[in-house]
């Protein structure tokens, strides 16, 4: 970790952990360490954990300024020696973190401006995969290829770990599988932990059960039900053998995932009880704080090394918003109406606290170089860059990840690629598939393109958006 | 096998039937509530946007030779919905309590949770059939004496007991007798369970592994006959009575279906429809079709609805639940016990309540904790589109909203889904209460029509949402606006029942006499049916299907029955 970082106290990850109401907060924290039966390989594991929040951003009081720099030019400033009140109010609640963040403005996602359909759909398509989004008749599109985390998750993961967890306050969807279909996530805290601790809290002297026995068998049900499609395979043609084929390598993972899960030692938690009702406002932090604490979890005990959160479902009264609907009459004019405006920085504020949290909760478990955080690459991002649906200047926060990117800075990219669009010109920065090759090369991929080569821009030149992202090294 | 006019001349005789036995009236039997729905881990219905669909339909237009080689259309594998693995798990352990398993949710397509093409498997999915099959097994063996052969224990013949009790389980499972194959590997591998284990334990790894089987959680469909002049191949009785029970219960055969299978009854279009029609009467029929309902209506956003508490101090969560019980009632006792047609949800005014429904609607409350049946005042309600749970779902915090209601109507009511708004346009209306500004709903939302790049979609859109001004946010019936008279006037553009209305009733009317909302009802099941999107293939047997509904005037049992009875239903193309 940085000299400069201002350290978390232990009893701070106390409270953290104990307000939770989960009870993880008496663990001991040792046990949190990575000591799964696995030999550790050389140099620190890769980790990646992913934090999506809806809406865009509001650019305005997102950015960072500082000095009057200009918006028509490249440049980069260093955060250490901003205040806190020199921060944008948005990314205020991260200023203590300042050191081991990388803030990146002015990066486009240019392919979101090629299909012309709902925005929506078409960032949460393109977002992380930096493909084209794929319309579904009737339906939500789909992307037209892998997301980053599981381009990461195919490069890191090892046999017997959960590949990567996919863990969403609802909504739609930011993982896609290496076809472009959707890939499902976990919305209930007991599914996260059930995922985590099949078994639950083991009482090593409890005495051997039939249960016992049929969970010690899984492996044996997998392997037969496993060979049940490899021979119904070659029975099929075309998607319907791909189906089965998946499922059969799914299986496979499936089978290695509960041998290896059931020898790591981390030890379980007590389940997460119901929490609030949904009416009650805290509803939304019970879960955020729940999702975040077993995400960080699961890293530390190395039985996953990739995790994506998609956070959402802030209401009015979490944002100080007058009656009226966040999406329709607030998000869609956060940057015209000044009470807009203010209700979406709110609730953008609220995610940054999000942020934080994680940041905090990788930084109190220590590691052989210094803390999970820097041993963990964390990246805050949005499946927009506004709230009024805007492609351009995607609000992205990277932290951690010490032993990859050069952080502590924020780092500004004109504006001087106009894009063409399905609904005119755009004038963007670098384009996002771009980051998205920085990201994966980072964690060990070998890729130099993630989704499109290129995108076209006013003119009909093309703009090639293969090869890693400069700058952030 | 029987050729397609042949189909259609048997089920306008089947209609006719149908005609005399749908009548009645009375809901004294309306208590049952779907089934089996599970739990959703996809929340996709949040989904932040008010638009759906391309503008596009493919099944529009005039049909190609309807007369020449049959072409079912695609037919790919399809798998258990959450729903159906729930259905099935708890009717292949009759007696026995089984908590609803996680399964998650796929993708929604036209609201259908049923679509093969997204129908991807995930390494949630399959964990999360792993840890269902061992949560049923847990709790199924509370009480074994529930559904095996034989003691707990597995008595003086395990070995024997064992095989006969997967035997017979594997052919329910599988929806068809284990092949050799099959038998030999899961009868050996419970032999080698037993050896090493008892056999409590290794009867139950089995069944989890049936439960997790191939031919257990997809629609395997190999066919049989080849249909003479085309590419198509019959189906096998098997694979007909799993189409069957999964459209009509959504959970498996029962063991006289499976016995109408083996004995080639479903071969014909008269063996089909006769157990179709016995299906139809059994109960898990209901909860299917309150279960397409929910689907096709969008049920489940009634449980995400959000009112502004300072607007609506009457709101509470129990008003919620009870909005959305409501709907699930109001389908099955419209569908089963009252008039059973299509224009009938749209126009009735019977209803289920209780007390905090009963209140929102003026009508007199039931005991606490009660449900009655109650007739609604015709000058307010008139079928679905005006029950409490679709207003307050098509609506936000403080305001109802004409474009989601409007949007509704037109994509999923019509079929012509709106294209959704262009990049960067602020659809967001104007602030109430400031000078010069809108005073009412309608007025806030008229700014979309006065702005020529809105006014294109939003003529259509609004016309038809403008109708449900009566409606606040919560369902409740206003005849003021912030003061103001309500106009709820409204005008449907580019439909075959075009023209002005004055108010959801009106336009509830108008869809109830409408060919293309028929239409429109005969893609929706037909896309549930199948399990798949439609084509230019299916243009024959829709055009097939829709002059059936429309001869059986709009009787939706007929249109189940048309529906399985047609070529679609009961062949697919060649090899797989």
């Amino acid at each position: 970790m940085t000299a400069s970082h201002p350290r978390m106290p232990r009893l701070r990850r106390r409270s953290f952990l104990g307000g939770l109401g989960l009870g993880i907060g008496a663990l001991c924290l040792p046990s949190l360490l990575p000591r799964g039966a696995r030999a550790e390989p050389p140099g620190p594991v890769k980790r990646l954990l992913m934090l999506m929040t809806e809406h865009g951003t509001v650019y305005q009081n997102w950015r960072m300024r500082p000095g009057n720099l200009p918006e028509d030019t490249d440049w980069e400033t260093p955060l250490g020696a901003l205040g806190e009140s020199d921060f944008s109010e948005i990314l205020r609640p991260l200023h203590g973190y300042r050191d081991r963040l990388l803030v990146l403005d002015g990066v486009g996602m240019a392919t979101g401006h090629m299909t012309g359909i709902n925005e929506h759909e078409e960032g949460h398509a393109t977002c992380l995969t930096g493909t084209l989004a794929q319309p579904v008749d009737g339906g939500v599109a789909l992307a037209a290829g892998p997301s980053i985390d599981q381009i990461v998750a195919g490069a890191v993961a090892e046999p017997g770990q959960i590949a990567s967890l996919q863990i969403s306050h609802g909504s739609w969807a930011y993982s896609y599988d290496p076809s472009g279909k959707a890939l499902p996530w976990i919305t209930e805290p007991w599914q996260l932990y059930q995922k985590l601790f099949p078994n639950g809290p083991v009482d090593p002297n409890a005495p051997p059960d039939d249960l016992k026995t049929i969970r010690d068998r899984q492996g044996s049900v997998v392997s037969l039900v496993r060979e049940q499609y490899h021979a119904l395979a070659p029975k099929l043609s075309g998607e319907d053998k791909l189906k089965v084929e998946q499922h059969r390598d799914l299986l496979h993972s499936l089978g290695q995932q509960l041998e290896n899960l059931a020898n790591i030692v981390c030890e379980a938690p007590p389940e997460p009880g119901g929490g609030p009702p949904w009416e009650d406002p805290q509803f939304y932090f019970h879960r955020a704080q729940v999702f975040t604490t077993l995400a960080t979890l699961a890293l530390s005990c190395d039985m996953t090394r990739v995790a994506m959160l998609a956070f959402s479902g802030l209401r009015n009264e979490h944002v100080s918003a007058p009656p009226g609907d966040l999406h329709n009459d607030y998000a869609h004019q956060a940057s015209t109406d000044p009470t807009a405006m203010q209700v979406m920085t709110n609730y953008h504020k609220i995610h940054a606290e999000d942020f934080k949290n994680i940041l905090a909760a990788l930084d109190a478990v220590p590691s052989e170089s210094g803390t999970l955080l820097d041993d963990t690459l964390v990246v805050w991002a949005n499946e927009l860059c506004t709230g009024e649906h805007s492609m351009n200047q995607w609000p992205v926060v990277m932290a951690g990840g010490t032993h990859h990117f050069k952080t502590g800075r924020y780092v500004r990219w004109a504006q001087n690629n106009i894009i063409k669009g399905t609904w005119g010109d755009e004038p963007q920065g670098p384009p996002h598939n771009r980051l998205l090759v920085s990201i994966a090369r980072a964690m060990g991929a070998d890729v130099d393109q993630v989704g499109e080569t290129s995108v076209t821009l006013k003119g009909d030149s093309q703009l090639p958006t293969t090869g890693e992202l400069d700058r952030l090294t | 096998m029987m050729g397609r006019r042949k189909a259609r001349a048997w089920m306008l005789g089947g209609a006719v039937v149908l005609g005399c036995s749908g009548g009645g009236g009375g809901n004294d039997d309306a208590t049952a509530a779907t089934e089996g729905t599970g739990v959703a881990t996809d929340a996709a219905t949040t989904a932040p946007t008010t638009s759906e669909g391309t503008g596009e339909d493919p099944t529009e237009g005039e049909p190609a030779d309807c007369e020449g080689p049959l072409d079912p259309g695609p037919a790919p594998l399809r798998r258990l919905t959450h729903s159906q693995y729930n259905n099935t798990v708890r009717d292949l352990f009759p007696g026995v309590t089984l908590p609803l398993q996680t399964i998650a949710v796929d993708p929604k397509v036209n609201g259908f949770e049923n679509n093969a093409d997204v129908q991807t498997p995930s390494a949630l999915l399959i964990e999360q059939y792993q840890r269902a099959a061992l949560e049923v097994t847990k709790a199924a063996w509370a009480s074994p004496e529930a559904f095996l052969p034989c003691a707990a224990d597995g008595g003086g013949e395990p070995q024997q007991c064992g095989h006969t009790f997967l035997l017979d389980l594997g052919a329910r499972a599988f929806r068809r007798p284990l092949t050799a194959d099959e038998e030999a590997a899961f009868l050996g591998f419970f032999d080698q369970q037993l050896a090493e284990t008892n056999f409590t334990v290794a009867l139950q790894l089995t069944v989890q592994a049936v439960l997790q089987s191939p031919a257990f959680l997809y629609f395997l469909e190999f066919g049989g006959e080849p249909i003479e002049g085309g590419e198509a191949v019959a189906l096998t009785g098997h694979e007909l009575a799993a189409r069957l029970s999964y459209f009509l219960w959504d959970s498996m055969p029962d063991a006289q279906l499976l016995a109408a299978a083996t004995a080639g009854d479903l071969d014909t279009v008269e063996g089909l429809a006769a157990e179709a029609l016995r299906m139809l009467d059994d109960g898990k029929a209901r909860g299917a079709l309150v279960n397409f309902h929910r689907q096709w209506f969008d049920f489940d956003g009634v449980a995400l609805i959000n009112p502004d508490p300072a607007t609506y101090p009457t709101y509470t969560p129990e008003l919620r639940t009870a909005m959305r019980a409501e709907l699930d009632r109001f389908v099955e006792s419209t569908l089963f016990d009252g008039p059973g047609t299509f224009a009938s949800l749209l126009t009735s005014t019977a209803t289920d309540v209780e007390a905090t429904l009963a209140a929102l609607y003026g009508v007199d409350a039931p005991p606490p904790g009660e449900w009655a049946p109650v007739s609604l005042d015709p000058g307010e309600r008139s079928g679905i589109l005006t029950r409490a749970g679709f207003l307050a779902r098509t609506a936000h915090a403080v305001h109802p909203s004409p474009v989601k209601r409007g949007v509704f109507v037109l994509a999923r009511l019509l079929c012509v889904p709106p294209a959704p708004p262009p990049a960067n346009v602020n659809t967001n209306p104007p602030d109430e209460g400031e000078p010069g500004q809108p005073k009412t709903n309608r007025e806030r939302y008229a700014k979309h029509t006065a702005q020529a790049d809105c006014a294109s979609c939003h003529v259509t859109i609004d016309g038809v949402g403008f109708g449900f001004e009566n409606y606040d946010a919560l369902g409740r019936w206003r005849d003021l606006d912030n003061g103001e008279p309500v106009d709820a006037s409204g005008a449907l553009i580019g439909t075959d029942v075009d023209g002005s209305f004055d108010g959801a009733i009106e336009l509830s009317q108008k869809l109830a006499t409408s060919t293309q909302a028929h239409d429109c009802v005969v893609s929706q099941v037909y896309r549930y049916a199948l399990g798949r999107g439609t084509t230019a293939a299916d243009l024959c047997s829709l055009g097939d299907l829709r002059a059936q509904f429309a001869e059986a005037s709009g009787d939706v049992h007929a249109l189940l029955l048309a529906v399985v009875t047609s070529d679609a239903f009961r062949t697919r193309k060649g090899a797989p």
